[in-house]
């Protein structure tokens, strides 16, 4: 696939794969295995352009990392709880 | 005193030999650059040794404290510093064939400062490539464990922890986002001290991870760490970062009494994973304090369970900010592990990043709970150090087998912002007997208590005084 085929990508199949590589649909505790072809197109949306040689080097690391990310994004955070900006003293 | 014998001394010892001419600054640079030459081609501590500019600048001590100029407790001691902090002049290669030839054109603050109180550099200390690189390969190679050279020093200031464990150095700068500077302080049994967040500035050290930077000194002994920080710390107009608050007499805290000291132990997280031996250790180290006055509190940090993953978050997505344009023109110059990190961390969203921020404040107010009911929090500072064949190599790749989980006991002071020193409590049966170190945490801006209780220990134990089996 081309740069520019990569490009021509309808819009549900986009968020389709940010959604994928983001683990959104991972339980918590479970690594999410994701195809190589969702990196390809994240990784075109991101502007990277990282090759498959490169892809296929990270799919296992992004993968195992999965989990601990659902982790986060599973907390429960108030609206009030603002991102720290330097530490508090 | 034999001149061979100056480098077991710690710089506090030192300090009125010098500042008495018992000893001259020349004669002690000597003896340092006799003992690197001696021990670094076993450790590979440092990468640059600045011997002629060492030497010089001893003359120069020399004459002033003959002169009457004496400039304090670190005028005429030798020093080093992690080879990501800028010496003016001098090749700062960052541990990576990117950098590997750069000569800055200005100094760092640190550096400066350090400089200013008349201590003296002597040389640029490996690291793990730009402080989150393999502690297997790298630019100068691996930094070996002067207690057994098959194993590692750990990272990322590994030299920094070297040089001062194979007494080649009695002073040392390390740099620690995530525990860099603790853990090689534990494994190579000295001391490393992360102050607060801009305590130190960061003028002049390469970037890892804004949010998560801190420098710190390196020492043999507390008083020692106090004495560096006390010339290291303060606010600078050339790193925004950087704290106005006032910078105290450290060396008042080094009183020896602790009597009163509420002690928090934590009881979850923070021992998964730690060893029975170190546990031990530990819990011995802990006694030792009660015996010595402190009052053991018991104290739960919540979501203390999240660092790691809130760590990862940001530490990987500001390094690959840092280091985006190195990434698009010379990624082959990287080393696989750091190029497959900052190229990992471009699929971090923005929503991910800035949760994790948001954790970070949720931690900041643990913190701030927790120290209403201790003055001091304990924590353990890992395992003894592994072999260097068990240090991650090109992949953070899950292995097969897989490598044992390790205890997170370092992110929760990068992520908060607040103090933290480790110091030895003790060895590991082995054989080989290794390290094994206590870390000590405290309130942003109270690196006094650390400093208090870290003295207290050492004037009731030894482990400080052992020396590696390297002679010979």
């Amino acid at each position: 696939m081309t740069i520019r085929e990569s490009m021509n990508v309808s819009r549900r199949r986009l968020f389709h794969c940010l959604a994928l590589a983001a683990g959104s649909q991972a339980g918590a505790g479970a690594e999410t295995a994701v195809s190589l072809d969702v990196l390809r197109t994240v990784s075109s949306f991101h502007g990277t352009n990282l090759s498959d040689d490169r892809l296929r080097v990270l799919k296992p690391v992004l993968e195992n990392r999965s989990a601990a990310l659902q982790a986060l994004r599973d907390f429960d955070l108030d609206d009030s709880v603002a991102p720290a900006e330097g530490i508090v003293v | 005193m034999a001149a061979s014998e100056l480098v077991f001394r710690p710089a506090a010892e030192l300090a009125p030999l010098l500042k008495a001419r018992k000893i001259s600054p020349v004669e002690l640079v000597r003896a340092c650059l006799d003992r690197i030459d001696a021990v670094n081609p076993r450790v590979n501590a440092f990468i640059t040794v600045t011997g002629d500019q060492a030497v010089r600048e001893a003359r120069r001590a020399e004459h002033e404290i003959g002169a009457g100029r004496y400039r304090g407790p670190l005028h005429g001691v030798p020093y080093a510093v992690k080879d990501l902090v800028a010496t003016k002049g001098i090749r700062t290669t960052n541990g990576s064939r990117t950098t590997s030839n750069w000569i800055p054109d200005y100094e760092s603050t640190v550096s400066a400062r350090l400089n200013e109180a008349g201590a003296i550099l002597v040389g640029k200390l490996n690291l793990l490539e730009f402080a989150m690189g393999s502690g297997r390969h790298g630019l100068a190679g691996p930094t070996r464990n002067p207690w057994d050279l098959s194993y590692s020093p750990s990272g990322s200031s590994s030299g920094s922890g070297a040089a001062l464990a194979a007494h080649m150095v009695p002073l040392a700068v390390g740099s620690d986002s995530g525990g860099s500077i603790r853990n090689p302080a534990k494994s190579c049994g000295v001391v490393g001290l992360k102050p607060t967040y801009g305590r130190v500035s960061r003028f002049g050290v390469t970037t890892l991870s804004w949010s998560l930077d801190h420098v710190g000194p390196m020492a043999r002994t507390v008083a020692d760490a106090a004495r560096m920080l006390q010339a290291m710390a303060g606010a600078d107009p050339r790193d925004p970062a950087s704290a106005a608050a006032r910078v105290p007499e450290y060396s008042k805290a080094l009183t020896g009494n602790i009597h009163g000291l509420r002690m928090g132990v934590p009881t979850e997280h923070f021992f998964e994973h730690v060893h029975p031996e170190t546990e031990a250790a530990l819990r011995q180290a802990l006694s030792k304090l009660r015996d010595l006055g402190a009052a053991l509190v018991d104290v739960k940090v919540r979501n203390a369970a999240l660092c790691g993953a809130v760590s990862s978050a940001i530490l990987n997505t500001e390094a690959a900010v840092f280091h985006e344009k190195r990434l698009k023109e010379q990624a082959d110059l990287f080393s696989p592990l750091v190029r497959e990190r900052l190229e990992a961390a471009t699929f971090t969203t923005a929503i991910d990043y800035i949760k994790a921020k948001r954790m970070r404040t949720v931690l900041m107010e643990e913190m701030r709970r927790v120290f209403q009911t201790c003055d001091v929090l304990m924590l353990p500072s890992g395992n003894a150090a592994p072999k260097l064949e068990d240090e991650i190599g090109d992949t953070d790749a899950p292995a097969d087998p897989p490598a044992p989980p390790r205890p997170d006991t370092y992110n929760i002071a990068n992520l908060t912002g607040i103090p933290a020193i480790v110091l030895p409590c003790g060895f590991s049966a082995g054989p080989p007997a290794l390290p094994l170190g206590i870390q000590f945490c405290a309130k942003p801006f109270d690196e006094a208590v650390l400093f208090r209780v870290g003295h207290a220990y050492q004037s009731a134990t030894d482990w400080h005084r052992r020396r590696p089996p390297l002679e010979g």
